[in-house]
């Protein structure tokens, strides 16, 4: 079987408004740098560094860099691994749910 | 905003018994057993119980783990901690399923809610259940659309 990593961090990693944002942003438009992820918005540069080391811990992101500029870019891979692991807990009780139904005499 | 991915997971279902009826499906030992598809080894349903646990469910019957009860408000909310999974490490975190009971008119609204998975690793139990079953179908009900752009 496939050696399945611990999501925890990725849990963790997105557990905080701003990071969501900043995944949703580089989703949207692709491998951004730092002076642009921070435009339109009222967060110092400094605090959007510290976020996105979070995020790159996790794994969920990576910096590369690009001539002079260095971009940031999403990875995907963990967030699709903690989003099936999820999906398979809540598909355990929604089985668990029928069955009560079923015990209740209601199916 | 929306989180589209979080360390919970919560399920609401609208049954047709009363409150009453549903509390002692969840919180008689026997009844729980019979649905849940569980074999309870030690302990009994009160609030602080540590009970040892074994699975019933065909080709699963070697699962066994603990479920520790928090608490237990007739007949509005039920709770334990737990981690179930085949190969249960000691000092492992636990996460926290809570059963919350509401009336219905008629009828009962029971919302199921497990919180905790950014403290646990969950491939142990993922993995405790993934292999025999064969084909789990992801529903990727909580997806937004960047996950997919980016797969």
């Amino acid at each position: 079987m496939r050696r399945t990593p611990n999501p925890a961090p990725v849990f963790a990693a997105l557990g905080d408004e701003l990071r969501l944002r900043l995944l949703e942003r580089l989703a949207s438009s692709g491998p951004l740098s730092i002076t642009r992820l921070t435009s339109g918005t009222r967060v110092t540069r400094q605090a959007i560094t510290k976020h996105l080391h979070v995020l790159a811990s996790a794994g969920l992101v990576r910096c590369s860099r690009q001539g002079r500029e260095q971009l940031w870019e999403l990875t995907g891979e963990p967030l699709r691994e903690a989003r099936q692991q999820l999906d398979l807990i809540a598909h355990q009780w929604d089985r668990a749910l029928q069955r009560l139904k079923a015990h209740l005499g209601e199916e | 905003m929306a989180t589209t991915i979080s360390d919970r997971i919560q399920r609401t279902v609208e049954l047709k018994s009363s409150r009453e009826r549903v509390w002692n499906a969840i919180t008689t030992e026997a009844e729980f057993e019979q649905w849940f598809g569980v074999k309870f080894l030690e302990g009994r349903f009160q609030p602080g119980a540590r009970m040892r646990v074994r699975s019933t469910h065909p080709g699963y019957e070697h699962i066994e783990f603990d479920m520790t009860i928090e608490k237990m408000d007739a007949p509005k909310l039920f709770s334990w901690r737990w981690i179930p999974g085949a190969t249960q490490p000691k000092n492992e975190p636990t996460t926290l399923v809570e059963f919350t009971l509401e009336d219905l008119n008629p009828g009962t609204r029971l919302t199921i809610t497990e919180s905790g998975f950014d403290r646990l690793s969950l491939s142990y139990r993922a993995a405790a259940y993934k292999d025999n079953t064969g084909g789990w179908e992801y529903q990727a009900k909580s997806l937004t659309s960047y996950l997919e752009k980016n797969s």
